[in-house]
């Protein structure tokens, strides 16, 4: 399927634009110490290599430091790695697994991370496997059983700020 | 050879190329990994199951006397299949040809025969292929849990040049006294490097002064030229048939007689044994008592076709000049769109990568990319992924996340300019827009 617009912008200029054969940015490199935590996530449909991996290092209280390093192909993944781990880097482990990755409006920290004026759901749907495999890192490291996958909807071209605005509701929840 | 044979009647002998998809044939550049067949391959197969489809078994010697037709014919196929194995490689008799299923199964037989003891070590190169370095680092973990010490080092690895290229002074020099085994890929499958005749002669005398063996994975050399054990002077050399127009499953390891007699059998059980006793059990001597239960008889039948149309029909030299041709002819197209974002990795110099050319990115999508666009609109047929060469990569390319974003092209002797052409054209397209096609990733 096309790459939302907002996905197609975020990877071209925060990721794309700063990678060569001699460097990447922060987040796609390994960790300067042993990882104390660790999960791999099949992000991208077909199964295979398709494989994004999450390495952190926590303490009891927060996670410290995490990368991610999504190998090959889909730039959405590339995208919601990027954003999940920038979220995730020195939040507390429980404020990280309190998150449920199945609820949409939930995910509001990362579309605004990605910015533009869409919600897309091609990013919607890896935001859900990156923030998944991020909880599972951390629960690697508490010493806690990962858990499976659960069904992840397939990207449709559809955009979630044109629908009943889950996320504006949500917000009146809460207050 | 009297003269070069002409591609274009050698791919009529190839059943897969005739075929076509959306109105277009295959290009198969994949041939690293397995290569196609011709059709006196498969006819070969296939007369096994048509006309003497018995199971095998007794003396590879031939020297039993069978009173059974269908056995005498296929006896007949698998001393000729046996006799074709040894003639490729020089080897000095047939008992020194193991039939296998591939070239890991043959590596597997070695590393878990030979006898090592705590404080031996194994030495490899820093790129071998996975079927060259987990036999090792498997012989590295049985060798800790008997000395009880998890941190016993008993493999080593010596760096390769920058570019991918071998140091035979670096090879040389990480061999000690206490090294017993040197497990080397003779070519690469990465990025198709080879080592020098020179360099294994070298390393083999290095290493039989220290009382080690060398064992060569041969698995990207046979198929691509003239292999001789015993000018090279190793110890056990793997290879498989279905890398070089043979069956699928078909694969030898060959090892000097006293070495192969010396090494304790890997899987036993019916045709591994001389006698067997209810508390005992006395082995065959080899090959035999590493072929484990009924053999793929179809595969060794086909395994005699295939060296045959390779050494008699094809031949070496062809093999070579066309490799070289397409590969010169890849690099050239390929190599000016290095830039940033897209690379070519091992030498520069397509003379020293046999027919393999590997391009890598840091972008995952980029690759993706080309292959996708080759698939769906040219039927290009590649490799994308780490090639079973994954410490390499990591060691050499995990701080730029670029370890496994590669794409891998590699020809045989039946592929064409024009194909490279096609090939080379998509590739230009995606490096020169590569945010243009990013969907459907």
């Amino acid at each position: 399927m096309a790459v939302s617009n907002d996905v197609r912008r975020y990877y071209a200029d925060r990721i794309f634009a700063r990678m060569s054969r001699d460097k990447a940015p922060r987040n796609f490199t390994p960790l300067d110490v042993p990882f104390t935590g660790r999960a791999v996530v099949e992000g991208c449909r077909g199964g295979g290599k398709n494989i994004t991996e999450f390495h952190l290092v926590a303490d009891d209280e927060a996670v410290l430091d995490l990368r991610v390093s999504c190998g090959l192909c889909n730039p959405a993944m590339y995208v919601a790695g990027d954003i999940v781990v920038d979220w995730a880097r020195g939040r507390s482990c429980s404020e990280i697994l309190a998150l449920d990755a199945l609820q949409v409006p939930q995910l509001a920290p990362f579309f605004e991370a990605l910015g533009g004026r869409g919600r897309p759901d091609d990013a919607r749907e890896k935001f859900q496997y990156a923030l998944l495999g991020v909880q599972n890192a951390v629960r690697d490291h508490r010493g806690d059983a990962t858990l499976g996958l659960p069904e992840i909807d397939e990207p449709t071209a559809k955009d979630w700020a044109h629908e009943d605005d889950p996320f504006l509701a949500d917000d009146q929840e809460d207050e | 050879m009297a003269h070069a044979p002409d591609i274009a009647e050698l791919r009529a002998a190839f059943p897969a190329l005739q075929r076509t998809r959306r109105g277009k044939p295959p290009i198969y550049l994949n041939n690293t990994c397995m290569t196609l067949r011709p059709q006196v391959v498969i006819d070969a197969v296939r007369a096994y199951y048509e006309d003497f489809p018995t199971c095998g078994g007794g003396r590879s010697d031939g020297t039993k006397r069978l009173h059974n037709w269908f056995q005498e014919e296929l006896r007949g196929h698998e001393m000729h299949a046996r006799e074709a194995a040894r003639d490729l490689i020089g080897a000095s008799s047939v008992d020194e040809i193991v039939w296998t299923r591939n070239t890991s199964e043959a590596l597997n037989i070695v590393a878990h025969g030979i006898a090592l003891e705590p404080g031996d070590e194994i030495v490899g190169s820093e790129r071998e292929h996975n079927s060259n370095l987990v036999p090792w680092l498997e012989a590295e973990r049985r060798l800790r849990e008997r000395a009880g010490d998890p941190e016993l080092v008993v493999r080593r690895f010596f760096e390769l040049d920058e570019d991918g290229g071998f140091d035979l002074e670096r090879a040389l020099a990480a061999i000690t006294d206490r090294t017993r085994v040197l497990a080397l890929g003779h070519a690469s499958n990465l990025d198709g490097t080879i080592i020098p005749d020179a360099a294994i002669q070298a390393l083999a005398a290095r290493v039989h002064e220290v009382g080690g063996v060398l064992v060569l994975d041969a698995a990207q050399s046979v198929p691509h030229r003239s292999v001789d054990v015993a000018a090279l002077g190793v110890d056990f050399l793997a290879f498989s048939i279905h890398k070089m127009c043979g069956p699928t499953g078909m694969g030898v390891l060959w090892g000097r007689y006293e070495l192969l007699d010396a090494i304790a059998p890997f899987i036993v059980g019916g045709d591994t044994i001389a006698d067997t006793w209810q508390d005992r059990v006395e082995y065959k001597h080899p090959p035999g008592r590493f072929e484990a239960g009924l053999q793929d008889y179809a595969g060794i039948t086909g395994a005699a076709a295939a060296i045959d149309y390779i050494t008699d029909t094809v031949g070496f030299d062809t093999i070579r000049s066309q490799e070289l041709a397409l590969n010169t002819r890849l690099t050239e197209r390929l190599a000016p769109l290095q830039c940033d974002h897209f690379w070519l990795l091992g030498p520069e110099d397509p003379a020293r990568r046999g027919g393999v050319i590997t391009m890598a990115s840091h972008s995952g999508a980029l690759i993706n990319a080309i292959e996708r666009i080759g698939d769906e609109e040219a039927n290009v047929m590649v490799r994308r992924g780490m090639f079973c060469v994954n410490a390499y990569l990591h060691r050499r390319f995990d701080r730029t996340d670029s370890a496994k974003n590669n794409l891998r092209a590699s020809v045989y002797f039946y592929n064409t300019l024009e194909e490279c052409d096609v090939f080379a054209d998509i590739v230009e397209r995606v490096v020169k827009d590569p945010l243009r096609y990013l969907d459907d990733a």
